[in-house]
């Protein structure tokens, strides 16, 4: 566990290093390719999970959904970096791409994912929490929902220049983010009142790495429509640090059943 | 540390205490019982299947079946 948080450090760090260092071809590189190495490793570490455990319970099935959707991610990266840096695409011409798909679906996944965690927790019988959070946390996603429709998505709708594709896409992941927002927070909250860390460290690693995710597709969707995106945009450093969040929430979890089962 | 005086109560509470913390198990051993229709502070041996197998299926999104089940047996056991 010590050494994936030093890699992720390392590569964290790299990535900063880079985005105010480097320019031209070798940032493009690097930018496109740091998503694939994140993912692989994000992979690695949720794998180790569906391996530990033994028996297909709702356990296995929520982890299971989130590693198909880092894996439909990982080819969503592995597709881009082919793109652009093998076959020197011009992405800005070639949006929405054919790795878009692969986002979608892995967003599903990651969506089914969390709120199966969440509905299974609240039908559990241990205790919920207060309400006024819960309520608190809709209503602010609400208020966030109404802020991005406002600034963002009517914005996009409206463009005459922007094609239905490219309108389609670039409004599915601000939407779809701003749910997952809201049940990352709720997930988040649920965990926190674990007083032991172990025990909440994997779902609130997960919920950091969904939000990171959310920020950098919300600085995408909107630079992508006002033709400002381009490789190497320090808001990238969004998804890498979601992934290597996830992967690190996967090794904390196989380290608390690994410690749970020596106990015994 | 002390939480109850029911005997049986407490002992399920230091079973589970050291997963999920003060707080939780406190608020575990409540609501189960709630469901399962029994008072906290007047648990039974023969009320202990029930609660064991509710804390177990409860604890399994967070350690897997294997360790939850583990857990559910000391409890079935005390």
């Amino acid at each position: 566990m010590r050494n994936y948080w030093i890699l992720s450090g390392i590569i964290i760090f790299f990535n900063i290093v880079a985005y105010v260092f480097i320019e031209g071809n070798t940032l493009l590189i690097i930018s496109d390719l740091l998503p694939v190495v994140c993912a692989a490793l994000s992979i690695m570490g949720v794998a180790s999970v569906i391996y530990y455990l033994k028996t297909f319970d709702i356990t296995k099935k929520v982890w299971l959904l989130m590693l198909i959707g880092l894996v439909f991610n990982f080819i969503a990266e592995l597709l881009y970096f082919v793109f652009e840096v093998i076959q020197q695409r011009n992405m800005d011409d070639f949006f929405p791409s054919y790795a878009d798909p692969f986002w979608i679906i892995g967003f599903v996944f990651f969506f089914a994912s969390i709120i199966s965690m969440i509905i299974y927790y609240l039908r559990s019988g241990m205790p919920h929490g207060k309400t006024q959070i819960y309520l608190i946390i809709i209503f602010s996603t609400i208020v966030l929902a109404i802020l991005e429709t406002n600034f963002l998505l009517l914005p996009i709708a409206r463009d005459p220049e922007t094609s239905f594709a490219q309108k389609a896409v670039s409004l599915f992941y601000p939407i779809t983010d701003i749910s997952i927002v809201c049940l990352s927070l709720i997930a988040m909250y649920i965990v926190n009142q674990f007083s032991k860390r172990l025990f909440s460290m994997p779902w609130i690693l997960i919920a950091l790495g969904y939000l990171f995710f959310t920020v950098s597709d919300l600085f995408y969707s909107y630079l992508s429509w006002q033709d400002e995106y381009s490789a190497g945009n320090i808001f990238d450093i969004g998804w890498n640090a979601g992934y290597l969040l996830i992967g690190l929430a996967g090794i904390y979890q196989f380290n608390l059943m690994k410690k749970i089962k020596e106990e015994r | 540390m002390t939480a109850y005086e029911n005997i049986i109560t407490q002992k399920i509470y230091e079973i589970i205490a050291p997963y999920l913390g003060d707080l939780m198990a406190k608020g575990a051993i409540r609501s189960q019982c709630k469901k399962a229709g029994l008072d906290e502070t007047k648990i039974q041996r023969h009320d202990l299947p029930v609660i064991a197998q509710n804390l177990a299926k409860a604890m399994n999104l967070f350690v897997g079946a294997e360790n939850a089940q583990m857990l559910a047996n000391k409890i079935k056991a005390l």
